[in-house]
């Protein structure tokens, strides 16, 4: 979906974002390192860390976003638990462009690829 | 709390799209539902927040095998000892559930249907905690059970041939539950729930509060009622996604 939002807003991003790459995450995308940061502190399950990354995005936008920020963290969160404890494949496993990018960013190594069979092989 | 929470609580206050996505779930887990009575509901959810912080979760999740991990998970005066394992793996270990799993809970006496239930009370109850540790705000507390039996009821049409549950197929929407999906639409994740169709309706409203809904999705640019744009929330998104090693 970040690929297809850059394509139709014509920005120009680096997915090495998803994989963690703060300077990736600036290009193209409005306080896009802080987002990043926000996001990992998250999912460190460092509490401090947490505070630290809220509040350098809270000083540099809105509390308004950081609700939606933390909404969106959480939104997702409960996706992946979804796919994987149902073992839904992924839909379209043969469209170019969901190629292109599963292995750009090397994610038919997880571990529920299992459950998109043309995925795992 | 931390110093920003005065601002954080004020701006919360201002999405009553959120407080009422939350209540209205706390209302729901209140009730009996379609396997589960409303005691089991809330042991199920009050089971997902403990396995947040559940050493033996880290443990089993280190192992090359869970199964090579013989310690048990604490005890419930509810909930059997498979079923507490399970919770505890949908929120600290989902990637290595298989269907041999899921089949073998069956054969012990869990059906399909109960199991997708289950899944989508831990997964909502998760996604309404792992909230407010984000903006270090408290849980919510969990309400209590109301009397009665669950319905037992299902969609008249079920299919198994999708992952590892039975699902409402594309197609196969009817007038009870048409508002599942829009036409044409059944993504694998929006039916995964739909033996529960409950379950889809209660995870469909969190998520359009939490992030968009289903109706915004092809709104590339920036939903009129958020403060991020698109791009901001799916880098957001992929990045959780990537590190919960989420494939789909």
């Amino acid at each position: 979906m970040l690929r297809a939002s850059a394509h139709v807003t014509e920005t120009e991003i680096d997915l090495d974002a998803l994989l963690g790459d703060k300077t990736a995450a600036h290009r193209g995308i409005v306080h896009g390192q802080l987002l990043l940061s926000f996001s990992e502190a998250f999912m460190s399950d460092d509490q401090q860390r947490l505070a630290s990354a809220r509040t350098d995005l809270l000083n540099a936008t809105s509390p308004e976003l950081i609700i939606e920020a933390a909404g969106v963290a959480a939104n997702f969160q409960r996706m992946v638990r979804i796919a994987d404890a149902t073992g839904i494949p992924v839909d379209d496993m043969t469209s170019p462009a969901g190629i292109a990018i599963r292995e750009a960013l090397g994610i038919t190594a997880f571990e529920s690829a299992k459950n998109s069979p043309s995925a795992s092989h | 709390m931390t110093a920003d929470a005065p601002l954080l609580l004020s701006a919360l206050d201002n999405r009553a799209d959120i407080q009422s996505a939350i209540e209205a779930h706390l209302d729901y887990l209140s009730e009996p539902g379609y396997w589960w009575t409303a005691s089991e509901k809330i042991a199920i959810a009050a089971e997902s927040r403990l396995a947040k912080h559940c050493r033996l979760c880290d443990e089993k999740k280190a192992a090359l095998s869970r199964r090579s991990v013989q310690a048990q998970h604490a005890p419930s005066l509810i909930l059997d000892e498979k079923i507490i394992d399970m919770i505890h793996q949908i929120i600290t270990d989902q990637g290595r559930i298989t269907r041999a799993q899921v089949d073998a809970l069956e054969k012990d006496g869990l059906s399909k249907l109960a199991y997708v239930e289950l899944v989508g009370l831990v997964v909502c109850i998760f996604s309404i905690d792992e909230f407010h540790r984000a903006l270090d705000l408290a849980p919510p507390p969990l309400p209590q059970p109301k009397p009665g039996v669950p319905s037992q009821s299902q969609p008249p049409s079920l299919e198994q041939s999708t992952g590892f549950v039975p699902m409402i197929p594309k197609l196969g929407l009817t007038v009870a539950n048409e508002d599942l999906w829009p036409t044409g639409f059944g993504a694998n994740v929006v039916r995964a729930l739909s033996a529960t169709p409950d379950l889809v309706r209660q995870w469909k409203r969190i998520a359009g509060a939490f992030y968009l809904h289903l109706e915004e999705m092809g709104n590339l640019v920036q939903a009129n009622s958020r403060v991020l744009n698109r791009l901001q929330m799916e880098l957001i998104a992929g990045r959780v996604s990537a590190i919960n090693r989420c494939f789909y």
